[in-house]
């Protein structure tokens, strides 16, 4: 057992918050350059994530819900679930490929009349929310009454310009859409934006909660000669980056430099 | 306009470099303190969970609310914080609540975080709380549980017991089909809130919370302007305006700084990569 404080831990977690460690620097050593480390580690998730899916699938659906009833208590009619599962498995015949059409003609009639209700109950309610008050509602008064009416004003000026914009029954270039499709460009340009942003906040989100578990979780566990020499490294490694001679690079190879994941 | 055209082919690792630095410093030596505002969306959220009834509510009035988790590893730093938000508030008001998973992963995720919790405010398992078991099918289990909901789900994950045996789990006495929700919070990194408004919150009236990742928030708008939901708490900095509401300090608060000096950062090298591209562009031309 080891402690800090009030907080014991077992050896069990020691080790594992040492993997945790581990793994999060060896994924981000690819921020530098593809490396075997990186690629070990990468194989390291996959192979895990799939045994656990494996195992999870196993121990908390088709054991309890399947197999259990079968063996133990003797739902025999259980074993008749096997034939439309294999039934798929028919795709990798030639000769019988006609069988797995079957099951996944069934399974594709079911998702369709799903999804339509799910469209049906999810965007008419939009389409009903979009035909808002142009003018004060009976019980507003004042700048509360203005800042409505212009709220509403800005959305369905937004809402016909985008849509003008995905009208492609007329000519863009034609007088009566070409600006309004150009507005419509334009509002888009903005929620673009807007999604940008949202996504380096996902992104940095992400990276800001590696970072907290490797301070928070796993450095209060760590010897402090550990950081001493994690830091050495790091400023070896950028005193060496801006230091090194570079080698001339070839233009196909800056290319590929330019392609590679950011 | 030498460092002007340098700034159009920067190394990409010098940026990576800065990017460590900004999100590191400020989560080591909180210097930034800046006010967390609660955003309409996050206060509805919020006022809708003030309204919810709570386990000693009359028998009558009874209902459980239900966090579906469907995040896992990958978002965990965003979705984890924001469904932690909610447990608390939800164990600080006596309400009775389920978690839902259909990530794999994240079941154990979502469950070992709601039993460190429940420790932590000396909450029952069963009484207070429940973790049903992973399924693996997310719009027919919706569907199902329109009708029936201890059928639908089957079983706990603590203890692998049927949810009708009401004995162990007095959390689930009433409960019988979707309607017996009191709120339904959406804890995901995709776009799965509409199979819940169209199968329960449509059909069974039932209000929806709705906790995206950053990715996903600007649609999670429209929503929440039809009325499909009731709040929203998007992304990372929602869990920190959830936090303030509650008075709180949690992980989401001492991630905020971090979250906008990196925004300032990657605005000053989009503004930076803009000029040094332009000014490439004049040299080529004049050259």
């Amino acid at each position: 057992m080891h402690g800090i404080g009030s907080v014991i831990i077992s050896h069990k977690e020691i080790i594992g918050l040492w993997a945790g460690a581990i793994c999060t620097l060896a994924i981000f050593s690819l921020l530098y350059k593809e490396n075997p480390v990186y690629r070990l580690a990468e194989h390291v998730f996959i192979g895990l994530a799939m045994g656990y899916g494996v195992f999870i699938t196993w121990s908390e659906v088709l054991q309890p819900k399947w197999w259990d009833p079968m063996v133990n208590k003797g739902q025999w009619w259980w074993a008749l679930a096997i034939t439309p599962g294999l039934m798929y498995y028919f795709i990798y015949s030639k000769h019988n490929v006609w069988i797995s059409r079957i099951i996944l003609g069934a399974t594709f009639g079911f998702f369709s009349g799903l999804a339509f209700q799910g469209f049906a109950n999810t965007y008419i309610p939009m389409v009903g929310a979009s035909f808002k008050p142009l003018a004060p509602t009976p019980g507003e008064a004042g700048i509360g009454a203005f800042s409505s009416v212009f709220n509403n004003v800005i959305f369905v000026v937004v809402l016909v310009a985008v849509m003008g914009y995905f009208f492609f029954s007329i000519d863009h270039s034609a007088r009566s859409v070409r600006h309004t499709a150009a507005l419509g460009r334009w509002f888009l340009m903005f929620a673009f934006g807007a999604m940008f942003g949202a996504t380096v906040m996902a992104r940095m989100a992400l990276f800001i909660g590696r970072v907290d578990f490797l301070r928070t979780d796993f450095a209060p566990f760590v010897p402090a000669w550990f950081w001493y020499v994690a830091i050495g490294l790091v400023i070896a490694a950028v005193l060496m980056y801006l230091t090194w001679p570079k080698p001339p690079t070839k233009p196909e190879e800056a290319d590929a430099e330019e392609a590679a994941p950011s | 306009m030498g460092f002007l055209t340098y700034l159009d082919r920067i190394d990409r690792r010098i940026m990576y470099l800065l990017l460590a630095v900004v999100v590191i410093v400020p989560l080591i030596f909180p210097i930034i303190r800046q006010k967390t505002e609660i955003t309409p969306e996050v206060m509805k959220a919020y006022e809708a969970v003030e309204k919810l009834p709570t386990k000693d509510a009359p028998r009558k009035d009874y209902k459980i609310a239900v966090i579906s988790v469907f995040f896992g590893p990958g978002t965990m730093a965003e979705n984890r914080p924001q469904m932690e938000a909610l447990v608390r508030h939800f164990f600080r008001r006596g309400v009775p609540f389920g978690i839902l998973p259909f990530d794999q992963a994240g079941t154990t995720l979502a469950y070992n975080k709601v039993d460190q919790i429940a420790k932590e405010m000396n909450k029952e398992y069963g009484k207070d709380w429940i973790a049903f078991s992973w399924q693996p099918i997310f719009d027919q289990t919706l569907q199902a549980m329109a009708t029936n909901v201890p059928r639908t789900l089957g079983r706990d994950k603590r203890y692998n017991a049927p949810l009708t045996d009401t004995k162990r789990f007095p959390i689930m006495e009433g409960i019988k089909t979707a309607g017996d929700f009191s709120m339904v919070v959406e804890v995901t990194p995709s776009g799965t809130v509409p199979a819940w408004i169209s199968y329960i919150g449509q059909t069974k009236k039932v209000p929806i919370v709705y906790c995206p990742t950053g990715v996903m928030v600007p649609e999670g708008y429209n929503f929440l302007d039809a009325h499909q939901i009731v709040g929203m708490l998007p992304g990372l900095m929602g869990a920190a305006r959830y936090e303030a509401a509650l008075g709180e300090k949690g992980f989401a608060t001492r991630a905020a700084g971090s979250l906008s000096t990196s925004h300032v950062l990657i605005i000053v090298l989009i503004i930076l990569g803009n000029i040094g591209y332009f000014m490439s562009l004049r040299q080529r031309s004049s050259s």
